[in-house]
């Protein structure tokens, strides 16, 4: 059977290329190799070479010194550290935006369905939210941004979320609410990793709508500056009337904290803006949402 | 460690490679799940407040 198929096989491949002459020739010896080789291990000689040679080789596989049996250790244990440390880069690049993407949407939509329960009624106190609880949704519809506000700057309990964190002053400065009279409405975000809704805030332009909705309110703000770069120590950039914005006296301003450069932490970004419209829910969406 | 591994693997070269396989997929799981979430605190990246106590005690 095996001699008659490389045959049939030749003939069709010889007919349409009648250049390919010198192929049969080639095909014989092929054919006479295959049809040997079932029969070689039947044969004695070869059979014990064969094994021979086996046990060689597994005697020299047994023998190998202390040194390469080390060496063979630390090149396996540097390709799984580098294996290791590439999967890392992949879970902060990309699955922990995907886990604070569905943690955030998860909490946005929960806020949603506890102000559609609530009913209308007046913006509460600061002191009414727990540490790690969401009140508001941010919009930055200039850099297509939606993300759920927490109380807090805590990274475990809130940025690590996707979310957006108030500074609330636990252990850190506290920080007005949008609601109040006066005051610095202050937030930290992510600019990379744990869904990174502050990643481009660097790319806002003044005049460019900052929008926080709360149970009762839509509160629209106005980007008015920025600080490329500060240190990190630097509190006084959500003070409630924040150094370096040029802002000079008290008013209902907006601030948001990211690090920077990006994929670092050595310096902050802070953006500033300042209240331009309140909007009770019951009138609607403010336009800069609608358009 | 690895050709010990695939030396004590049961079975033909077939079922070794899938058994080699779903291990894989559980030491990558646990590096996602517990490892890297735990090492990631650790390592002083993505600290974007600002706090009065400088670089350290920015918020946890």
């Amino acid at each position: 059977m095996t001699a008659l198929r490389p045959e049939s096989d030749a003939r069709p491949r010889e007919a349409p290329t009648p250049v390919s002459r010198p192929l049969p020739p080639e095909d014989r010896p092929t054919m006479q190799l295959r049809r040997i080789e079932p029969e070689q291990p039947v044969t004695a000689p070869g059979g014990r070479a064969e094994r021979r040679r086996a046990a060689q080789r597994a005697a020299r596989a047994r023998k190998d010194s202390w040194g390469v049996i080390a060496t063979r250790a630390v090149g396996e244990l540097f390709i799984t550290l580098g294996t290791v440390l590439l999967l890392f880069v992949a879970y902060q690049l990309w699955w922990t935006n995907v886990i604070a993407h569905r943690q955030a949407g998860g909490a946005a939509s929960d806020l949603r369905d506890s102000w559609a329960n609530a009913g209308a009624g007046h913006d509460r106190d600061a002191g009414e939210f727990s540490p790690g609880q969401g009140f508001a949704i941010l919009y930055i519809p200039a850099l297509d941004v939606k993300a759920p506000i927490a109380q807090g700057v805590g990274k475990h309990q809130v940025l690590d979320r996707g979310m957006v964190g108030h500074y609330a002053g636990d252990g850190g400065p506290a920080t007005a609410m949008p609601w109040d009279r006066q005051g610095n409405f202050a937030l930290a975000g992510h600019r990379n990793t744990h869904g990174e809704p502050f990643r481009y805030v660097n790319r806002l332009k003044p005049g460019d709508k900052i929008v926080v909705e709360t149970a009762n309110a839509f509160y629209t703000y106005e980007m008015t500056s920025r600080l490329d770069q500060t240190s990190p120590a630097n509190v006084r950039v959500i003070d409630p009337v924040p150094a370096g914005s040029g802002f000079t006296r008290p008013g209902r301003y907006i601030t948001l904290t990211t690090c920077t450069p990006e994929f670092t932490s050595t310096y902050r970004l802070i953006v500033w803006g300042k209240m331009v419209e309140e909007r009770p829910r019951s009138k609607g969406k403010p336009d800069a949402l609608v358009s | 460690m690895y050709p010990w591994i695939w030396r004590h693997l049961p079975g033909n070269a077939w079922v070794k490679s899938l058994i080699a396989l779903v291990l894989v997929l559980a030491v990558v799981y646990a590096l996602f799940q517990y490892v890297f979430p735990w090492a990631e605190p650790l390592l002083p990246f993505n600290d974007v407040t600002v706090d009065n106590n400088g670089m350290q005690a920015v918020t946890p």
